[in-house]
């Protein structure tokens, strides 16, 4: 037996109210382009000390749900 | 409110609702939006229009004036690897989920779960096989409500016959509802972006 198959454009999983495609959307939410800022402590031009912080531009819950416990 | 979207090229032609705002070979795409859902529907609607889309999170609220100061490493580089692919994403919910029975023990139960990890397992990996069949940029499939997530980066100009490969090879992956969205701006196939400040 094949799989049961539908295809959807964005714009209609975006407008739907299907529990499924809410899934997908909601799944998507957090994924995309995260900033790390990194600073170089320079001294005439010599890189001496490099401090790296990662921004994480996502959604509580992600970061929450994938949090380690302690 | 105006919340930058994510970068574009600056020759792009932005669909309504977008605004570009160059820097050089490259622009960043703002729009008004105020929730995830309408940033997410704007980025879609750049995908849409056949431009290349480097795209924020959806669920982070940026605003332009935060982007624009941003001083960002490898923008153009990140646009050029994406260029001219869209993400398509696979949903897969299996239809034959094993559910325990006939539990009286200890025992019984750890090989129960043990079955259903298993069982999980396995479908991860029939998912991704499948979805390696069709493009070889593939992200590992994931658990989520029952339902497992998987997404694949494809040139635009395979979006048709994707649609048309996935209805010939779908009895590869039987007894499942496959639900297939996109395309998408490559939200799964994105590298984080460095912001490099002197001190």
């Amino acid at each position: 037996m094949p799989a049961d198959l539908h295809v959807a454009t964005a714009q209609d999983t975006l407008r739907s109210n299907d529990a499924r495609l809410v899934d997908v959307v909601d799944n998507l939410l957090a994924h995309g382009v995260v900033i790390r800022g990194e600073a170089w402590i320079s001294v005439a031009d010599v890189d001496l000390l490099f401090l790296g912080l990662d921004l994480i531009l996502t959604a509580p819950d992600k970061i929450a749900a994938e949090r380690v416990p302690q | 409110m105006t919340a930058a979207l994510g970068w574009c090229w600056s020759t792009t032609r932005p669909p309504q609702g977008v605004t570009l705002h160059p820097s050089g070979a490259v622009a960043i795409a703002s729009g008004t939006a105020s929730t995830a859902r309408e940033r997410m529907k704007l980025q879609a609607a750049i995908v849409a229009s056949g431009a290349d889309v480097l795209p924020l999170a959806p669920a982070s609220q940026v605003s332009l004036t935060q982007a624009a100061a941003l001083s960002l490493d490898g923008v153009a580089q990140a646009l050029r690897a994406i260029s001219g692919q869209v993400q398509m994403t696979l949903l897969a919910t299996p239809q034959d989920h094993p559910k325990p029975a006939g539990i009286a023990t200890g025992r019984d139960w750890l090989r129960a779960r043990q079955g259903l990890r298993d069982d999980r397992d396995a479908w991860c990996n029939r998912l991704h096989a499948f979805a390696q069949n069709v493009s070889p940029k593939t992200t590992q499939p994931t658990w989520r409500n029952s339902r497992l997530h998987c997404a694949i980066m494809i040139r635009r100009t395979d979006v048709d016959a994707l649609k048309d490969r996935l209805h010939a090879t779908s009895h590869a992956l039987p007894k499942a509802r496959l639900v297939v969205t996109g395309p998408w701006p490559p939200y799964s196939f994105t590298q984080p972006l460095a912001e490099r400040r002197a001190a």
